[in-house]
């Protein structure tokens, strides 16, 4: 990279594990990690790209309905199951099943780029609304493109290239999204407005990360899941109580986007 | 049989992703097709994304359209169900 590329940037956050490290910056997009995008070839493969479409729509649905039942078990009127129910309704929903299909016969792309357009073009919708909550709406959608393109992709989801000692920038990440990460790599993790609870995130990878606030942390892998947990245990405390704010910075540099 | 009336959206968030919910599985639940308007654009009572991107912050006034043999049942519940607030405060 020549260095009139080059920029510091310096993000304070919350730290949720202690140390420092320095290592090359990974900009994590979830959408962009796993799916390939291209034009079809030959028009006789849209219909086989539609019905690949149909396919993992079903898959989908069948997946969160089987989720719904397994939470509705556990009982104690799990509230958040109306999420779920949004989720499919997304799913089978008219417009967003046609605008989809209509990419893959108008522009011949492949599944994968006629979903992530759609979902893209329902984000340029609620961009333009005012309503601080009702635009953050456009995260179930994107929760649901997500999902279809998992689906898209098949079971096995390839593991990350990124490369070795880097440092994760992420907005938000999922215990999904983790499992996907090569781990040992990683030398730590800056993230942002995560939804994911830390432990969950935890659960799935044996470094520290910080959702919910920007952290630097130094990741040695370890073998048992109760050391990551019960760091950000002391993470939640230290940001519930507030008494002492610590002041972790991400060194990072060159900031490079893959 | 067609039923027309307008609501003002009174609960605080709105029509969000939850109330678009209700308001879909209440359309579902009869045979009438449902149109919802807020300034001259009208979507589909059983899309959820149109009720989203219809864009419905408290205070908006939303018009319901309903078509078909049990519109007026139909209505009812739809006046019920803002009228409750959705469920929510």
């Amino acid at each position: 990279m020549a260095d009139d590329q080059k920029k510091m940037y310096v993000i304070k956050g919350i730290g949720v594990s202690p140390g420092i490290v320095i290592g090359r910056a990974y900009l994590f997009d979830r959408q962009d990690a796993q799916v390939p995008f291209y034009n079809l070839s030959d028009p006789g493969l849209i219909s086989a790209e539609i019905q690949r479409f149909r396919k993992a729509l079903r898959e989908s649905e069948k997946q969160l309905l089987e989720l719904k039942n397994k939470l509705g078990d556990l009982g104690g009127g799990m509230e958040p199951l109306y999420i779920i129910d949004v989720h499919i309704m997304i799913m089978r929903d008219r417009k967003f099943i046609d605008r989809t299909l209509k990419n893959i016969r108008e522009m011949s792309v492949n599944a994968e780029w006629a979903v992530r357009m759609t979902v893209d073009k329902y984000r340029e919708i609620f961009d333009r609304m005012e309503d601080d909550y009702l635009r953050g709406r456009i995260s179930d959608i994107q929760y649901a493109g997500q999902r279809i393109l998992t689906n898209l992709a098949g079971k096995e989801r390839a593991a990350i290239d990124m490369g070795e000692g880097v440092v994760i920038i992420a907005s938000d990440l999922s215990p999904a999204d983790t499992a996907q990460l090569k781990i040992d790599k990683v030398l730590g993790f800056a993230t942002d407005q995560s939804r994911s609870p830390p432990w969950s995130v935890c659960r799935t990878s044996p470094g520290p990360s910080g959702p919910t606030m920007i952290s630097s942390s130094t990741v040695p892998p370890v073998s048992s899941s109760s050391i990551p947990i019960r760091r950000s245990a002391n993470a939640s405390k230290r940001r519930k109580g507030c008494t002492r704010r610590p002041r972790t910075i991400c060194w990072i540099t060159p900031i490079c986007r893959r | 049989m067609v039923e027309i009336r307008t609501f003002e959206i009174t609960n605080k968030l709105g029509i969000h992703a939850r109330v678009a919910a209700k308001v879909v599985e209440t359309a579902n639940r009869f045979q009438s097709e449902t149109f919802l308007e807020k300034d001259g654009v009208e979507v589909n009572g059983r899309s959820i994304l149109g009720i989203l991107t219809l864009y419905c912050p408290q205070g908006s006034r939303l018009t319901i359209r309903v078509v078909g043999v049990d519109s007026r049942e139909a209505i009812a519940a739809f006046a019920g169900l803002i009228e409750a607030k959705f469920g929510e405060t």
